[in-house]
């Protein structure tokens, strides 16, 4: 009865005075390095995805098997700092995104008596890595702690995606037999023997660009005066720019079109994401 | 020269000793009434004060008193405990203080057959002017000190004991309990559960006649019990008041301004009980007057114990109802408490200091215009004391001002020695100093009846009379004297009160500390106008030029502090969750501690802990504390004079430090999800996933509401020397909360 009323008293004394304020960061350090790790199940996190209808394929016991690419991640490095009034915050936010982009399903090859001729194949899914390079600002609620507490993240930066320079696995999805030099032999064995001698003919050297759009929520959970433990979630929407002449790549006596590559690797770019983020963050 | 200063512990437990050499000084004596001081609680601290709420709960659990499930036994518990620890720890509640101890000693006589049931009960005082008694499920009987002033006599507190008692012995909380569980969805619940309640109240009365009746207490006295209760809303007597009490010898109040009639007590005995938890006065008289044909051999018993004892007693609980009107702002019932008992006690220095507060308080209102809430209003006028209430209502400002300052300083002039009298008047003169509506330029130094025979005389003869004194004026002095509130013409009988005050305006020491407190209230008023008028491109050079110069209102340069009690109450489910608060009250504490420790700010917590630790004085403190928490925020924006000066004043030597802190944090969880949305986003399916991924966990994770509250008291002066609230959207973790102290604390080490 009457400790409610003492309750009511502080809250009464205090609650309309003018001296309320926004204190400022934690235990009043407001700069912050954060190491973040970034998942995304695409099953539900791709809003608006689709595969264009073709297979996924992933190395299996030296072969290649249909798969379908359930799980991507990244990771993120942050360098921050709350503005004068500790409610909002400014940082730059760099890191990568894995991914994975579908091969190619055509292999061109070319035999001097009969020239090029189309051989189907099935490609190992492409490793793509997106850098990104994003400027965030970061709207606190009423009363957090910036760096600490909950915070709106919103940002606009720039992506640069290459596919993984490495060795990446095909084979032949083509029994069919051709006239390849001076015999009938068939197209795996073709495939086959171009792989062996040659690998595969991606071209890692092209980068797509573009940029992108996060809000996040996040919220930063203290577990000691300078460490927080970070969790949240992201939402971020990728726009590649126009697309440039990919062109042909070319490995002499065969090779693949970069357009389809590339179409590929900007489909998987562009897709908008939802992730889960978890990290830890450093406050100075 | 070598200065030796002891650690704190050292002189905190000199200071223990001290108080308990005290009280046990006390305990062989009485208290002297013409010194009264408020009462505290006595001898060692009972299990009920110290144990936290989770160990009261387990330690019923583990004893299985009741018949209910365990799921259902632990709500019950849970809310029996934690409402009744909140009123234990609410700095009201006292023991083993003389009137716990009377009520004990009235109960020992009552359950001399029963020593089993005696074994279980505990009796404390409530300090409030309510008047009533209750027994809870833990075998608590608490008694108010409104209840112990309105007694006539030991039978009748013998007879509502014995009602508590029943109370008890028939389990009617529990019960009670278990049939609001049972009739959650009933229609026409409340009245219902009145009657329910009734029949339990009845059963009470009949079973207190038991114990009553064996213990050989007199019959006569039981109805009259009921007459207590009917008119206990009333003051604890019935005394005229003479319109010569408000007049002194240099100050005459005209008639006009006081009560030509007599205002009857309008209490009616069948009153309409359709809602109330208590059958009216009638239904019990009529009920028990049957029951009492039941016992025969009726005892004659009505004082066990000496009537002057029962009287003295009584008398404690009157004078602590001053202190508590004075708590409360009910300014017109403690000075009608101080008219009854100066009679009694006219040199109680006591009084004199409680009649000063009431004076202090009626002008502190009446110049914020809150002078309504402290008088009760007209249709309350009731009985003699409404002549009180009349007057004071009738009062306007310079009458209060004036009255005021007579009263005030004829009680410190009559105790010059008084330092808690001499603080009074000095928060008086800065009240004037700080009013827009007083100016001494206002008051003659001719008194009222001086002027209205000078009035009343025939014109010629007193213009020769006054002549002869004159020198001869010029016109300007002649309209100035026209002017003059000594001047015959301006005279008005209705304005005594400028005719009140002749001879304090010869007083020079009170002037001039009225001029300088005066002088000190223009600068500032001339400097906040200053800054009021600048453009805001002044103001911001003005801020630029004087950046040093602080206008933080936290930086009070804090370096020692009695932090009262932390508090953090943790809402789970819309209410409170006893468990978690408990705990993390607990880790709040050591937060605090550790974070003025960082900022050199030296700490000193009474709280649990402390109380546990170190007992009845720790516990005292802590009430005391609360009572000037209490009285602050009841009077809102009005600085109230500490009622317990005297103890915070000895709190205040025994830490060091007059800055006293208290704090609090709640926290709330409610997720604000608008089902709507969800509704319409399903409908438009393709925008249900961002709906479930984007808003819901958003939502979900905005939910906490953590709000920290400090408020900073200058025990010397009352006076709430800075306050601080934020709120956070988080829960009240550790990081969070130390994050927020420490900023709080680097604010108020600061320098203004």
């Amino acid at each position: 009865m009457r400790k409610v009323i003492l309750f009511q008293t502080i809250i009464t004394l205090t609650a309309f005075s003018a001296f309320a304020q926004n204190k400022k960061g934690l235990f009043g350090k407001t700069q912050f390095v954060e190491f973040n790790s970034l998942s995304c199940f695409n099953a539900f996190s791709h809003l608006g995805y689709y595969n264009g209808g073709y297979y996924s394929y992933s190395p299996s016991e030296n072969s290649l098997s249909r798969s379908t690419d359930k799980f991507n991640y990244g990771w993120n490095v942050t360098v921050g700092t709350a503005l004068k009034k500790g409610n909002a915050g400014f940082s730059l936010q760099t890191g990568f995104w894995y991914s994975n982009a579908n091969g190619p399903s055509d292999l061109r090859v070319y035999d001097p008596q009969n020239g090029w001729f189309t051989a189907y194949i099935a490609h190992e899914n492409l490793r793509v890595r997106t850098f990104i390079l994003m400027p965030v600002v970061h709207l606190t609620e009423n009363g957090s702690f910036f760096p600490a507490g909950l915070n709106h993240e919103i940002g606009f930066g720039l992506l640069s995606s290459r596919i993984a320079d490495r060795e990446y696995a095909l084979k032949s999805m083509d029994e069919g037999s051709y006239y390849w030099n001076g015999t009938y032999t068939p197209v795996n064995k073709i495939v086959d023997s171009i792989y062996q001698s040659k690998g595969s003919p991606i071209d890692t050297k092209s980068a797509i660009k573009g940029y992108s759009i996060l809000y996040g929520i996040k919220f930063r959970t203290p577990v000691s005066k300078n460490v927080v433990i970070s969790w949240g979630l992201r939402y971020t929407l990728n726009f590649t720019f126009k697309s440039q002449d990919y062109g042909w790549s070319d490995q002499g006596n065969y090779g693949i079109s970069n357009i389809e590559v590339y179409e590929s690797v900007k489909r998987v770019v562009s897709n908008n994401r939802l992730s889960l983020n978890v990290g830890a963050a450093w406050i100075l | 020269m070598l200065r030796f200063s002891f650690p704190p512990a050292f002189r905190r437990s000199c200071c223990i000793l001290l108080t308990a050499a005290i009280v046990s000084c006390k305990l062989l004596g009485q208290q002297d009434f013409n010194h009264f001081q408020t009462l505290q609680s006595q001898g060692a601290i009972p299990g009920d004060f110290f144990k936290a709420t989770s160990e009261k709960i387990a330690e019923d659990m583990d004893a299985k008193r009741t018949d209910l499930s365990t799921a259902k036994e632990k709500e019950f518990l849970e809310n029996i405990h934690s409402s009744i620890d909140h009123l234990l720890h609410s700095g009201s509640v006292i023991y083993g203080d003389e009137i716990s101890e009377y009520v004990s000693a009235v109960a020992d006589n009552l359950l001399r057959n029963e020593p089993e049931l005696r074994r279980q009960l505990r009796f404390y005082t409530i300090k409030s002017n309510e008047t009533n008694a209750l027994s809870t499920d833990q075998g608590i009987v608490f008694v108010t000190t409104g209840l112990v002033s309105q007694l006539a006599s030991e039978a009748q507190l013998a007879y509502i004991l014995s009602h508590e008692i029943s109370h008890y012995t028939e389990k009617h909380v529990i019960q009670t309990y278990s049939w609001k569980r049972e009739n959650a969805y009933e229609r026409n619940r409340l009245e219902k559960l009145s009657a329910y309640s009734k029949e339990h109240e009845f059963e009470a009365d009949k079973l207190a006649l038991r114990r009553y009746h064996a213990a050989g207490y007199s019959k006569e006295e039981v109805l009259s019990t009921f007459d207590v209760l009917m008119y206990s809303y009333l003051p604890f007597d019935e005394i005229e008041v003479p319109n010569s009490y408000f007049m002194t010898e240099r100050l005459y109040i005209p008639d006009s301004y006081f009560a030509t009639k007599k205002y009857p007590i309008k209490a009616n005995e069948n009153y309409n009980d359709d809602r109330s938890s208590h059958p009216n006065i009638k239904k019990r008289k009529d009920a028990i007057t049957l029951s009492l044909k039941d016992y025969a051999n009726w005892g004659t018993v009505v004082f066990s114990q000496s009537v002057e004892h029962f009287n003295y007693i009584r008398n404690l609980a009157r004078f602590e109802s001053i202190r508590t009107d004075i708590i409360s702002a009910d300014f017109g019932e403690a000075l009608y408490s101080v008219f009854l008992l100066e009679r009694e006690y006219p040199e109680s220095v006591y009084l004199k200091q409680m009649k000063a507060l009431a004076w202090l308080g009626l002008l502190q209102f009446r110049e914020e215009g809150h002078h309504n809430k402290t008088v009760p209003a007209s249709n309350d006028y009731e009985g003699e004391s409404a002549a009180m209430y009349y007057f004071l209502r009738k009062l306007n400002k310079n009458a209060t001002q004036t009255l005021a300052i007579r009263n005030i300083l004829d009680l410190q002039r009559s105790l010059p020695e008084d330092e808690m009298l001499a603080e009074i008047r000095k928060r008086l003169t800065k009240t004037l100093a700080g009013s827009s509506h007083f100016s001494w330029s206002d008051y003659s130094t001719v008194d009222f009846h001086t002027m209205a025979q000078r009035s009343a005389a025939p014109p010629d003869s007193l213009k020769t009379a006054l002549s002869e004194e004159e020198k001869p004026q010029s016109k300007y002095d002649r309209i100035k004297s026209q002017k003059s509130v000594n001047s015959i013409e301006r005279f008005d009988s209705t304005q005594f009160y400028f005719y009140g005050l002749g001879d304090i305006l010869s007083d020079t020491a009170f002037l001039d500390e009225y001029h300088n407190y005066k002088n000190e209230y223009n600068a500032r008023k001339a400097h906040e106008e200053k800054l009021n008028a600048m453009t805001p491109k002044e103001r911001y050079e003005y801020d630029r030029e004087h950046k040093g110069e602080t206008d933080n209102p936290l930086a009070i340069h804090l370096e020692k502090t009695v932090l009262t009690q932390p508090v953090i109450v943790d809402h789970r489910k819309g209410k409170p969750d006893r468990y978690a608060s408990e705990k993390l009250t607990m880790k709040l504490s050591e937060i605090l501690e550790n974070v003025s420790q960082n900022h050199g700010v030296e700490i000193n917590t009474i709280d649990h802990n402390d109380i546990r630790l170190n007992g009845t004085a720790s516990f005292n403190e802590r009430s005391t504390l609360y009572g000037l928490l209490e009285q602050t925020a009841r009077y809102e924006d009005i600085n109230a004079f500490p009622a317990d000066y005297m103890l915070l004043k000895t709190i205040r030597e025994t830490y060091g430090t007059s800055d006293l802190m208290y704090t609090m944090v709640e926290h709330h969880y409610k997720a604000d999800i608008n089902i709507a949305i969800i509704g319409v986003s399903t409908l438009l399916f393709p925008t249900l996933p961002i709906t479930l991924l984007g808003y819901v966990p958003i939502q979900l994770l905005r939910g906490h509401r953590t709000t920290i509250s400090a408020v900073i008291i200058d025990a010397a002066s009352g006076t709430v020397k800075t306050a601080y609230h934020v709120e956070m959207r988080n829960k009240p973790g550790a990081y969070y909360l130390g994050s927020v102290y420490n900023y709080l604390f680097s604010q108020l080490k600061q320098t203004h």
